[in-house]
């Protein structure tokens, strides 16, 4: 059986959603605690087996958005364990109700454990919202 | 070495809010709900909390949840054991790790937390030099307020770094410097339960033969870690299942239970780290049997934090895993019942 961080870590009922602004991928914390998005890595984002490109890709917590390339200068902004991040497509567009395979990595350096990197990489059929 | 049995046990039991990480993380029950359930369920008295996991905007605490919580103690009768703080050294990824002046200003606002909220303990982090608390003691002084960083593997009680602390407290000699031990560090053997699952989820027998045989292997804890990182990596494992494997060599090490006695007067919180029972209720990972008459001869008398670290291989229920802990400390220390 899955440990509860991999099982829950894409939303299969209403993680995926299609919007104006491209499509949504909604994604937790793996760890026990909240984080600074600085220690936050997501090198794998792809649908439906094609790959987006990182600079395609937006990072959004707590209302605000960023580049995954600017995730390591935020240290000030904490990802509450409890919450839920959001990773916006601008590029993607999907059809309502269409299930698409969403396969996400996420890397965590937890800050006080040198040495650790701590891999989750999921993949999931999501129906479209 | 049994111990002589006129020595009574003067610690408490307790539990930390980490081991329900499962329920939750899954959204199944609300902090306050996790206490009540410490509280109705007898896994007191003693609660600790990791402040970064239970209030959200941590170290900043409301007054509003600060009343709260002390409520939520009060009406469960349980008492605050120790605050769980972090030392977020390499927070800038890829920069600077923080400096020492960084790390007290880093960790200042979070006692001040504990005391807002009645912790008498706060848990510190190796990854902090010792100069950190040393600058931090005046604070603690005010507040009256433990510190001491948890001694957790991957170090054992030999390394330099936990050396440095103790050079340290021998100059400062305060009643408000001490250690954390996690039991994790007297480990005998990784839990089977993890590996069972990693085996049912596909990681390659190659990979757990070589995390094993690492462990199990001569060597310094560190260089372990090490090694096993490079030789998974040279033979291209799956990184997602070099993680699951590598992470436990910064859980589990193993060391005699009865180092603890050296610094016994300065043990001011334990994690009772644990993993997996048998089917008479013994912990296979920790022995329990050695470790908990070691702090009975010692004389220790604070609180044991019972922590589940089940989250990490098992959708399972912490409550349950805490309900099962607390039986096998009571009936270990059954005879030295003061």
């Amino acid at each position: 059986m899955d440990t509860a961080f991999n099982a829950l870590f894409l939303d299969v009922q209403n993680g995926l959603r299609a919007t104006p602004r491209g499509a949504e991928i909604d994604i937790r914390l793996p760890w026990y605690r909240s984080l600074p998005i600085s220690v936050i890595e997501v090198p794998v984002v792809s649908v439906d087996g094609t790959t987006v490109a990182p600079a395609d890709v937006r990072f959004e917590v707590n209302g605000h958005a960023y580049r995954l390339d600017e995730l390591s200068a935020h240290y000030q902004e904490f990802w509450f364990v409890l919450d839920t991040a959001v990773l916006r497509l601008p590029g993607v567009q999907l059809t309502p109700g269409s299930d698409h395979d969403v396969e996400v990595q996420l890397n965590v350096y937890p800050p006080y454990v040198p040495h650790l990197t701590w891999v989750t990489r999921v993949k999931k059929t999501i129906r479209a919202q | 070495m049994p111990v002589a049995m006129n020595k009574k046990q003067q610690f408490k039991l307790g539990t930390t809010l980490f081991s329900f990480t499962n329920e939750y993380w899954s959204r199944e029950l609300s902090f306050e709900q996790l206490i009540g359930k410490v509280g109705t369920l007898g896994l007191g008295p003693g609660l600790e909390v990791i402040g970064f996991q239970s209030f959200r905007g941590f170290p900043q605490v409301s007054d509003d949840a600060a009343a709260r919580f002390r409520d939520l103690v009060a009406k469960y009768s349980l008492q605050p054991s120790s605050l769980a703080i972090n030392a977020d050294v390499w927070a800038r990824r890829g920069g600077a790790p923080l400096s020492v002046q960084e790390s007290v200003d880093y960790f200042a606002p979070q006692i001040h937390a504990a005391a807002k909220l009645g912790f008498p303990v706060v848990r510190t982090q190796l990854a902090a030099p010792p100069e950190v608390l040393e600058r931090l003691l005046p604070l603690a002084e005010a507040l009256n307020i433990k510190m001491g960083p948890e001694l957790h593997a991957p170090w054992t009680l030999k390394a330099p770094v936990i050396d440095a602390y103790r050079e340290l407290y021998a100059r400062l000699r305060s009643p408000l410097l001490g250690f954390i031990p996690d039991f994790g560090s007297c480990a005998k053997a990784w839990p089977a339960p993890y590996l069972r699952q990693l085996r049912e989820n596909g990681t390659p027998a190659a990979l757990l033969d070589l995390a094993m045989s690492v462990w199990n292997g001569e060597g310094e804890p560190q260089w372990k870690r090490d090694e096993f990182a490079r030789r998974a990596s040279e033979q291209k494992f799956d990184v997602a299942a070099v993680s699951r494997l590598g992470v436990l060599f910064s859980m589990l090490v193993k060391q005699d239970p009865r180092v603890w006695l050296e610094i016994m007067p300065q043990i001011i919180h334990v994690h009772c780290k644990f993993y997996d029972f048998d089917a008479e209720g013994n912990e296979t990972t920790v022995p329990y049997e050695e470790l908990l008459p070691v702090f009975v001869e010692g004389g220790y008398s604070g609180f044991m934090s019972s922590e589940w670290e089940g989250h990490m291989y098992s959708r399972g229920s912490g409550i349950e895993a805490v309900q099962k802990h607390h039986a096998l400390c009571r009936k270990i220390l059954a005879p030295y019942a003061a």
